[in-house]
């Protein structure tokens, strides 16, 4: 894949309509109001946002799987092809998501090897023995040497994403939307998750479009930050920045009601309201 | 009249249907004493020999990785375990009365009135074809005997009591007309319906919003410290213990292998694993540089846990003494050992190194 993997939304808005049903009239939900971002080449772009806020549609936008009502979507400057055309499914290559909830992103009657293979087969990668070379390799690289025999019931949370992982880099993608993808693990896979992600970063130089609803995971793992509230997005910076000084009212309210560290931490705040 | 009033008024009516405060009471505040607890199915025990007890006004926090076995130990000190999973051995004693003793309708009794639970998704929870004041309003009439339209009233004033703007409005929605959190404020507006001595949130708040959260923790130790209730809050997220935990019950792998009171558990973790779980935090208050500290390896399958120690294989301290399993013990050399127990042979070493 040519090009280093600049990823930029210009101005997009997502309009849904619902209605004109039984009940009431027509209602008209405006799930991304004019959002612009560009997410550089090996930069983890953190988006984070409540429930409703707009973040996992903003995300399908960038991954290409569903259209804007307005705005452009471009990957090095080319803009995304026509959804499901022939140039569109090609160009999925370039760009790979990685969903929350790894059981249901995995084929329960496929052994994990052969989805890996099955993946780069669409797009035309190697011969068969060349595919299945790769496979092994990329599976050791996640940390799953040798399961390719596996299925999704036989490995746990962490090891089912860990092979989602491998699918989806397997394909040389310069750009990877992750939507929520360690919210499901427990903390101690959580940091073995997202170190792996890291390291697959700093290796192949992907740019990770990162949305989660956790500050914590957000702060840890993102150069830059943007906060999402009803379609917009309120405040943008880096990550350090966004967490020492906010600006927006919205950031402030969002950070202060992260859960304390510790429980001194906690009397600290109680005693500073009272 | 308000509930608290209407609860006085009903109270000796409660009483007297009582099975329970008819028996003495062993420790005059211990509200749900489990002792030696073990569950599993044929194949595996998934709760091991878990011995755990909270008192009333007290919030005692179930920590650990999914399957750990800590809403299992829930369930099971509801007296809800069935086929495939056994109750193998052990004691639970509600209010100083053995619960194996009861018939299943005396259980039925307790469940809902003395003793409430609440789970994650309360929108999967609530049922979807009733309004949700009808929902509350049963448990009224079920276990305190109330005509509907006294109960009617009663769940509107509850509604008000969890913080739903609204209520007599919110009482005629059905819970798809509801957001997740105001539906978390319904199950909660239901488990309290009948002043339960125990609540039992089962990772209550781990789906919703951080600023719904804070909310919804807030009503919780608000109603908690009206009613004196005891509460058992299972949770797999170390900032919502540190908000609401008076004590601590760490748990891996079926087994508790660590309590203390909160501010113990925080300053001085003396079990790898609970040591391993405060180090791979991401609190959004603290920087990483670099590599995030992470608990290498994945916990064992119940059917397949190492010989000595569960935690052995993943544990930076691990040696040959690991293979005979550690006993849960109080930590000599801490301030208020007896309230600090840890199942690890290096506690003790890791006490006098200060942690």
């Amino acid at each position: 894949m040519s090009g280093k993997g600049r990823l930029i939304l210009d101005d997009i808005v997502r309009v849904y309509r619902s209605g004109g049903s039984l009940f009431g009239g027509k209602t008209v939900v405006r799930a991304v109001d004019g959002v612009s971002i560009t997410l550089e080449p090996g930069e983890t772009l953190g988006i984070v946002g409540e429930s409703g806020s707009g973040k996992s549609t903003l995300g399908r936008i960038a991954a290409g799987i569903e259209a804007p009502t307005s705005g452009h979507v471009t990957l090095d400057g080319k803009p995304y092809a026509r959804i499901g055309s022939a140039a569109w499914r090609r160009e999925r290559r370039g760009v790979q998501m990685i969903f929350q909830n790894p059981s249901k992103a995995l084929d329960p009657r496929m052994a994990i090897g052969g989805q890996i293979e099955e993946a780069m087969q669409a797009h035309g990668m190697f011969d068969a023995a060349g595919r299945k070379q790769r496979m092994g390799e990329m599976l050791a690289l996640v940390g799953l040497p040798g399961m390719g025999a596996r299925f999704s019931h036989q490995l746990s949370g962490g090891q089912q994403q860990r092979a989602v992982i491998a699918r989806a880099l397997v394909l040389d993608p310069k750009v990877v939307i992750c939507d929520e993808a360690v919210s499901a693990l427990d903390v101690s896979v959580q940091a073995q998750i997202i170190n792996l992600l890291n390291d697959l970063k700093a290796r192949f130089g992907i740019g990770y479009l990162f949305i989660s609803h956790d500050l914590g995971v957000v702060r840890h793992i993102s150069d830059r930050i943007a906060v999402m509230r009803k379609g917009v997005i309120v405040e943008a910076g880096p990550a350090a920045e966004i967490f020492a000084n906010p600006q927006h009212e919205y950031t402030r309210s969002l950070l202060a009601a992260v859960p304390a560290a510790t429980p001194a931490e906690r009397r600290a705040r109680e005693r500073l309201i009272a | 009249m308000t509930v608290l009033e209407a609860d006085r008024l009903s109270a000796d009516s409660n009483r007297r249907r009582d099975p329970i405060s008819s028996r003495g009471a062993a420790r005059a505040d211990t509200v749900l004493a489990v002792e030696g607890l073990t569950v599993g199915t044929g194949r595996a025990d998934l709760v091991i020999d878990v011995s755990l007890d909270v008192r009333a006004g007290e919030t005692l926090c179930l920590v650990g990785e999914s399957g750990c076995g800590k809403s299992l130990t829930c369930l099971a000190a509801m007296g809800l375990t069935s086929e495939p999973l056994i109750r193998k051995s052990g004691r639970i004693s509600f209010l100083g009365q053995d619960l194996s003793l009861l018939r299943e309708n005396q259980l039925a009794e307790i469940r809902g009135r003395d003793m409430a639970m609440i789970f994650q998704d309360a929108t999967a929870a609530l049922n979807p074809v009733r309004r949700v004041g009808m929902q509350i309003a049963e448990v009224l009439v079920v276990h305190r005997g109330l005509t509907w339209s006294q109960a009617m009233k009663q769940a509107v004033e509850l509604l008000a009591s969890v913080g739903i703007p609204d209520p007599a409005g919110r009482a005629n929605a059905y819970p798809h007309q509801l957001s997740g959190g105001m539906n978390q404020r319904v199950m909660i507006a239901m488990a309290l319906a009948c002043r339960p001595k125990l609540l039992i949130a089962d990772e209550a708040t781990t789906a919703l919003d951080v600023t719904t959260q804070v909310q919804i923790l807030k009503l919780m130790k608000e109603l908690q410290a009206e009613t004196g209730a005891a509460m058992i809050f299972v949770t797999h997220d170390l900032g919502v213990v540190a908000e609401i935990a008076d004590r601590v019950a760490v748990m891996y792998s079926g087994r508790v292998v660590e309590t203390a009171t909160v501010d113990d558990l925080f300053e001085r973790p003396l079990h790898p694993y609970t040591r391993g779980l405060m180090a791979c935090r991401l609190h959004a208050t603290t920087t990483s540089h670099g590599r995030i500290a992470a608990i290498e390896g994945t916990v064992p399958s119940p059917s397949k846990r190492p010989e000595g120690c569960s935690f052995r294989p993943r544990c930076p301290y691990a040696s040959d003494e690991c293979m005979a399993l550690p006993a849960l013990r109080p930590i000599a050399g801490i301030y208020g050992a007896d309230q600090h127990r840890a199942a690890c042979h290096f506690a003790e070493d890791f006490a006098r190194a200060g942690s």
